[in-house]
């Protein structure tokens, strides 16, 4: 249940807001829950200041030296900002305030220290009206009117910022009260708060208004209305501006000293709001970590079973290769190096069948010297720094052979002294052939091409003395070409 | 005494349940997301773990898989004396029997070098200075170089077959030398090559 204390200036009403309507109470009732103060006296006032553009505390010791200087007499004051001019600096840094006041404090204390329960606040209706013609589609310079019993109260908006406000002592006849705005706007026109005479002010006018429109329209007054209450007009005028007061708008006057005990328990509400969210919240973000700690300890259950089995199954095979009684990796390199070293190895026995096979054809030649040996990768056969050229030609077979493990096999060949020239470059061309023809060689020093491509020699001992040598390589391997080479005798 | 501070201290209580709430709310929470980032460290340690101990487990199936498949080679091999100490006394001794048991006349001089360690990537090892070294268990490899006069091609392959068969080592023929050839025979330089590869002195895990 709310309360609303309003005071004007003869009067003290009470009333209470119950179930959506007000119910204005006895005078000898007493109120049972807080209370929403509002005056209508004549010692309201409303002033538009400039200030320069001053930050934090300057700014507020400056407002602050402008109220005590409008308002020295009474507590019952505040500045409000109004929409400023000049964009995001005007907003961070304004410069026009509204000063409101009261001047009354005699009678507010009074009456606030009659109060049986804590104050809300106190809205002067001014500031209370002035909201009302800020509303969305009001005119920007508008005439806000409430007429009272034998006064009327005037508040003059200049661009959506009130500048003045009045109540005046004024009989409740339409033409008179219209002469106190036409009065008013006057007075606005000649303090140049207004142009003169430049154009046609909206009034808002919080009465009946059939008996206004005849004298307004004669004085180039223009009635506009609130589209929310032109549908459906209140019973009081001023009930409005009641159930405004009870939203505690901008404009609040009572100094903090009257408002302690509204402030604490607003303050105390909020706090336990405020705790419980905070509790729930916290309860909340508890109760989603806790299901994650449940699902992450039953994660790390079957991660911990999974280990224990796969722990158990290297015991199991480590047992089974400790039966064994010997480490994998001796197995494991001593058969690798058996099969790589040893085993792959051809015998020196193939590549000696494989000359006799290449001799064969003439049974007269006879080996004077053979020299066999492993290459290891890498390593140039023959002592040349090169193959020949005929075989550099055949890239399949020279470049996979450059880093595997060869045979080098040189031997000298004897040919016997009875053979002539042509019998003796015969018997070299058939060795060469043969040789050639076996699969995988490479001739690397040719005797028949030595000799073919050099001196023709004869007579004495010089045809026998000359050197005929071949050197070739042969797979050193054969895993991977198998008997490569190895002709059956 | 201020309104401010009268105002406060009125609503003192509802901003002690306030405080309390945010305190153990706050203490609460974060002491729930400390345990719950613990646990999230914790298990995927032992994620990793486990991704470990299955790699291990699959290594050493497949070490199984290796013994299983090449034991009876190593038991051969073992036999046949690649595996263990190198018998170098029995090697050189085995050559002069095979050699007088297949040879008449002629004569015979050996050299069994020093054992070389099989010099490949796979058996050096980096000491504490960053100095290559050769792995202990590394195999080892020893040229036995032998000379014979008057020996003809066929004893001497004979030869090398009966000295394979018999000696306790497996060698492979590296290099060999066949010429100066008179009616006794030829000269013959050869050189054996054996290969001994240490034994561990204990399985993993046994």
């Amino acid at each position: 249940m709310k309360y609303l204390l309003y005071l004007n200036r003869t009067e003290r009403e009470l009333w209470r807001k119950d179930g959506g309507a007000w119910q204005r109470l006895s005078g000898q009732s007493e109120a049972k829950g807080l209370i929403w103060a509002v005056t209508d006296f004549a010692e309201e006032s409303i002033a538009e200041i400039k200030a320069p553009r001053l930050f934090g505390r300057d700014r507020s010791s400056f407002i602050a030296r402008q109220l005590s200087n409008r308002h020295p007499d009474t507590p019952f004051r505040t500045s409000i900002t109004p929409d400023q001019d000049g964009g995001l600096l005007g907003e961070i840094v304004p410069t026009r305030f509204i000063l409101l006041g009261i001047d009354a404090a005699e009678r507010l204390n009074t009456e606030l220290d009659e109060a049986t329960h804590p104050v809300a606040g106190v809205w002067p209706v001014s500031m209370l009206l002035a909201l009302l013609g800020q509303e969305r589609g009001m005119p920007a310079d508008l005439f806000v009117v409430l007429p009272g019993p034998g006064t009327l109260r005037i508040v003059f908006l200049k661009n959506r910022t009130p500048v003045l406000t009045r109540l005046t002592l004024t009989p409740n006849q339409a033409n008179a009260q219209v002469e106190e705005v036409i009065r008013t706007l006057r007075h606005l026109e000649n303090t140049q708060v207004v142009p003169r005479g430049q154009q046609d002010y909206s009034v808002l006018l919080l009465a009946d208004p059939i008996e206004f429109e005849q004298p307004m329209a004669a004085a180039r007054l223009k009635l506009v209305g609130l589209p929310r209450l032109n549908a459906n007009p209140p019973e009081d005028w001023r009930f409005p501006l009641f159930d405004l007061a009870l939203r505690s708008p901008a404009g609040q006057v009572a100094p903090l000293e009257r408002r302690i005990e509204y402030l604490s328990t607003r303050l105390g509400k909020t706090a336990l709001i405020l705790a419980v969210a905070i509790a729930v919240a916290g309860l909340a973000a508890i109760g989603s970590n806790l299901l994650r700690i449940v699902d992450i300890s039953g994660e790390s259950h079957t991660v911990t079973k999974a280990t224990d089995e796969v722990n158990s199954k290297i015991a199991g095979v480590d047992a089974e290769i400790g039966r064994f009684g010997v480490a994998p990796d001796t197995v494991r390199g001593a058969a690798a190096l058996d099969e790589e070293e040893i085993a792959s190895v051809p015998g020196l026995d193939q590549h000696l069948r494989l000359i006799a096979s290449a001799l064969a054809g003439d049974p007269n030649l006879r080996l004077t010297e053979l020299q066999w040996r492993l290459l290891a990768p890498g390593i140039v056969p023959c002592g040349t720094g090169a193959p020949p050229a005929e075989l550099a030609m055949r890239d399949e077979t020279v470049a996979p052979q450059g880093d595997q493990r060869k045979v080098e096999v040189s031997f000298d060949l004897a040919v016997p002294k009875n053979y002539g020239p042509r019998d003796r470059a015969q018997a070299l061309r058939m060795v060469s052939k043969a040789l050639s023809a076996i699969e995988g060689l490479m001739l690397w020093q040719d005797a028949n091409k030595d000799v073919a491509s050099g001196s023709l020699q004869g007579g004495g001992a010089a045809g026998s003395s000359t050197k005929l040598s071949w050197c070739l390589t042969l797979p050193g391997t054969t895993s991977k070409t198998g008997n490569a080479g190895v002709a059956p005798l | 005494m201020k309104p401010y501070r009268l105002i406060f201290q009125r609503s003192r209580r509802s901003l002690n349940i306030l405080a309390i709430s945010i305190f153990v709310s706050l203490t609460l929470a974060i002491g729930s997301i400390y345990l719950r980032d613990s646990l999230k460290t914790s298990i995927a340690n032992d994620e990793a773990q486990l991704a470990a101990r299955r790699s291990i487990l699959t290594t050493k199936k497949l070490d199984l898989q290796t013994i299983q498949t090449h034991i009876a080679k190593f038991q051969s091999l073992k036999q046949q004396g690649l595996v263990g100490s190198a018998d170098r006394e029995g090697w050189v001794e085995q050559l002069t029997a095979n050699r007088i048991q297949r040879i008449s006349g002629g004569t015979l001089a050996y050299t069994l070098k020093p054992a070389q360690a099989l010099s490949n990537a796979a058996t050096l090892e980096f000491d504490p200075t960053g100095t290559t070294v050769v792995n202990p268990d590394a195999p080892t490899t020893h040229d036995l170089e032998f000379q014979l006069k008057g020996i003809h091609e066929a004893e001497l392959l004979d030869m090398l077959q009966d000295y394979r068969n018999s000696v306790h080592g497996r060698f492979r023929v590296q290099s060999c030398r066949l010429g100066d050839a008179n009616q006794d025979g030829l000269l013959v330089q050869c050189t054996l090559r054996f290969f001994t590869v240490p034994e561990a002195k204990k399985a993993p895990g046994v």
